[in-house]
């Protein structure tokens, strides 16, 4: 078993979420693999390696650990400590991702489509967001429209760094506020 | 032929009466090698995608491996729909691996003889 699971553990801890013994519930696998690699994604530093084939962004490697350690992920057991850059990170996701309101009725496809989106972005970085969402619609035909554009836009928040607000986009985005109101 | 090739000859035979010849089909295979690399098991909807075959070839082959005890079939709730969640079982491991030896039967016997 890897230190990472640690990790993992204790991002699940730190968020609060209620989870199954993995060994037994799909769903909490489901959702470890793809919070796992959105971690992984943002930065934190995990030696997972995730594909995106089938049922991707998908690591074999997490897969033995929490097979492994189904009782401690249950119990949200671990004494591991982020550091600032980490729970940055982790209070990102839990902003934009895991208290998005789409979770109340597809969190897990919601999950799957953000975590999709940010790997394709990361592989492809000058892919425009029209053929993001065509690839994810031909990978994942299973979800959404709707949902696929939601996670484009929730990556683009997820990626966006303060020192990206120019002057003149901070005078772009007036604009638009203005004409939205 | 030098005895080592009558040895791999009748180790091909040996395999060949021990396979079950109806997993012999791409579909079927690749259904049981996905469902071992994704250990955790698979949707038929990604498998549909994945294979990307008609509704009605995918159920057949899974209801064909579900009936032999190759996989399992299990009902589970995600995001409040009703999905098939599909597991390899410790038969269908054991008929892979009999497939799998039986291939590297033919390949030894094929590196012997050195064919180009």
């Amino acid at each position: 078993m890897s230190e990472d699971i640690n990790i993992i553990i204790s991002a699940l801890k730190y968020w609060n979420i209620d989870l199954k013994r993995p060994d037994r519930d799909y769903s909490s696998r489901f959702k470890i693999q793809k919070l796992a690699y959105l971690c992984k994604s943002m930065g934190m530093s995990l030696n997972y390696k995730f594909t995106l084939y089938l049922n991707g962004p998908y690591s074999t490697s997490l897969t033995q650990d929490y097979y492994q350690a189904p009782k401690l992920i249950e119990n949200l057991e671990t004494d591991y400590k982020f550091d600032e850059k980490d729970l940055n990170i982790l209070d990102k996701i839990s902003e934009y991702v895991l208290n998005h309101p789409i979770t109340l009725e597809y969190e897990s496809e919601f999950l799957e489509a953000v975590a999709t989106v940010r790997y394709l972005k990361n592989k492809y970085s000058d892919m425009l967001d029209d053929e993001i969402f065509a690839k994810t619609k031909e990978i994942k035909q299973h979800l959404k429209d709707s949902i696929i554009v939601l996670a484009i836009n929730t990556v683009k928040k997820l990626l966006f760094k303060p020192e990206f607000l120019t002057e003149e986009a901070r005078k772009e985005m007036d604009i638009w506020d203005k004409a939205e109101d | 032929m030098d005895f080592k090739q009558d040895q791999i000859f009748e180790e091909i035979l040996d395999y060949s009466n021990k396979i079950n010849s109806s997993v012999l089909t791409i579909t079927r295979c690749l259904l049981l090698t996905f469902n071992i690399y994704f250990r955790d098991g698979l949707q038929y909807r990604e498998l549909k995608t994945a294979l990307n075959i008609s509704d009605g070839k995918l159920a057949s082959n899974l209801n064909f491996l579900v009936k032999m005890g190759y996989i399992n079939k299990k009902d589970i709730k995600f995001d409040n729909k009703k999905l098939h969640i599909y597991n390899i079982t410790h038969k269908g491991k054991e008929e892979l691996k009999k497939i799998l030896n039986w291939m590297d039967s033919i390949k030894k016997l094929l590196e012997e003889v050195n064919i180009e």
